[in-house]
């Protein structure tokens, strides 16, 4: 694939950005190894730094902080490294917290500089486990809907609901017991 | 709502201008309400993105991942163990050669080689023996056998004649003519000192040790060197 369509794809978001982030995860793994072996980190390590990069690179893209002036295995070898390097520095407990607040990092390259509001005061590991204890369907509709951007009709069709409205209902009942968790456990 | 999720998606993902995502960010700021709403909206992204990043973390849990330096230091191990190992045999060949050599009996053609010394003509001879004995201090060893050849009647011709053979390598023929020489000879004990060192070098070593214990038991004559030799091949 090439770089602006994967770019496009994430940015079209459903299943075309599904396909697009499983490739650039998919393809890049051979990085692992290189960073491992450059760094001296622990399998394990290597696989959580890869992770969060894959990750950073489909968040950058999606938010147009990343423009595809340099080439996606460029940035995300950078991000991989930068991030592998950092771990190195900081011994950090919360690194799934940490890996969004490292995007906006001044080592990780940003091709934009942002006057966008892209920061949440919430609790977003609180936010994760929440839809997680949801449990399907909500917490897969609000996946589909909330990361990958799928249609209504698609979200629908994935979750087993008839049509577009019933999703739409679905999404709106799902969000609102989210809404009443994070009130309960006193987040909002 | 689904107005505003619109908006919260064209802003996040930057498809609004520049001035209007200004403007949209001023309003967020004025707003507490709509800032609220942008604010779970933001957060479900993050936390959905934190989602799918473990999703990626389970999938790599099968993935190996090698440490190539690794694999480089126990290919670099195993180089080192291998030639470790090879130098190692070599040494222990070079020893075992050394050894071998520092207690194996030098070979019967070395000891004839560290002993030999031609026989040095001691009188003066007439006419015909003069021209031959020229001819063996020469070193012309295949002209004197030439000439010397049906006229050897002496016990010193005898022993030249010997040394020329055993110059020109034929030690047989040596052994054939010092055997004409009697015992009753002064030549006797040098006799059987050359009768020893030619059977020595083809390897007749039973005769060459007969020939050196005769000259042990009946002279003094490089007893010295016959008791090397003696302790090297028996």
């Amino acid at each position: 694939m090439q770089d602006q369509e994967i770019i496009f794809s994430i940015r079209e978001s459903g299943g075309a950005k599904r396909k697009s982030a499983q490739y650039i995860f998919s393809t890049h793994q051979g990085m692992m190894h290189m960073i491992r072996t450059k760094l001296h980190l622990s399998s394990e390590q290597i696989k959580d730094m890869y992770a969060d990069a894959v990750s950073i690179v489909i968040w950058n893209i999606e938010t147009n902080k990343f423009k595809g002036e340099s080439k996606i295995s460029s940035y995300l070898y950078r991000i991989l490294y930068n991030k592998s390097v950092d771990l190195l520095r900081h011994s950090t407990t919360h690194k799934n917290v940490a890996y969004l607040e490292l995007s906006e990092n001044r080592q990780i390259p940003a091709e934009e500089n942002l006057e966008r509001v892209l920061e949440t005061r919430l609790d977003v590991e609180q936010l994760k486990s929440i839809i997680i204890q949801m449990g399907p369907p909500c917490n897969n509709i609000i996946i589909d809907w909330a990361f990958w951007g799928y249609k209504m009709t698609e979200i629908a069709e994935r979750n087993g609901l008839e049509n577009a409205d019933k999703a739409k209902k679905k999404k709106y009942t799902c969000m609102k017991k989210v809404q009443a968790l994070l009130k309960s456990k006193g987040f909002v | 709502m689904e107005d505003s999720d619109k908006t919260f998606e064209k802003y996040f993902t930057g498809r609004m201008s520049s001035a209007q995502a200004t403007d949209f960010s001023a309003t967020l700021e004025a707003n507490s309400e709509l800032r609220e709403r942008y604010e779970l909206f933001l957060a479900l992204k993050k936390s959905t993105s934190l989602i799918d990043r473990d999703r990626m973390r389970a999938e790599l849990e099968e993935v190996v991942i090698e440490d190539l330096s690794e694999k480089e230091k126990h290919a670099s191990a195993n180089i080192f163990s291998i030639v470790k190992w090879v130098g190692s045999i070599a040494a222990l060949f070079l020893i075992s050669f050394i050894a071998y050599n520092a207690f194996q009996p030098s070979s019967n053609q070395e000891l004839f080689k560290d002993n030999y010394k031609t026989y040095n003509v001691q009188e003066a001879r007439g006419g015909e023996v003069d021209e031959l004995t020229s001819l063996y201090k020469q070193g012309s060893y295949e002209l004197f056998l030439e000439q010397a050849e049906g006229s050897v009647d002496s016990p010193e011709l005898f022993m030249m004649v010997s040394n020329a053979h055993m110059m020109e390598g034929h030690y047989t023929k040596a052994i054939s003519t010092l055997s004409e020489i009697s015992d009753e000879s002064s030549l006797r004990d040098i006799k059987y000192w050359y009768l020893g060192l030619c059977n020595l070098v083809v390897d007749n070593e039973e005769e060459a040790i007969k020939n050196f214990d005769h000259l042990l038991n009946i002279s003094n004559f490089r007893k010295q060197e016959i008791e090397e030799i003696l302790s090297a091949i028996k």
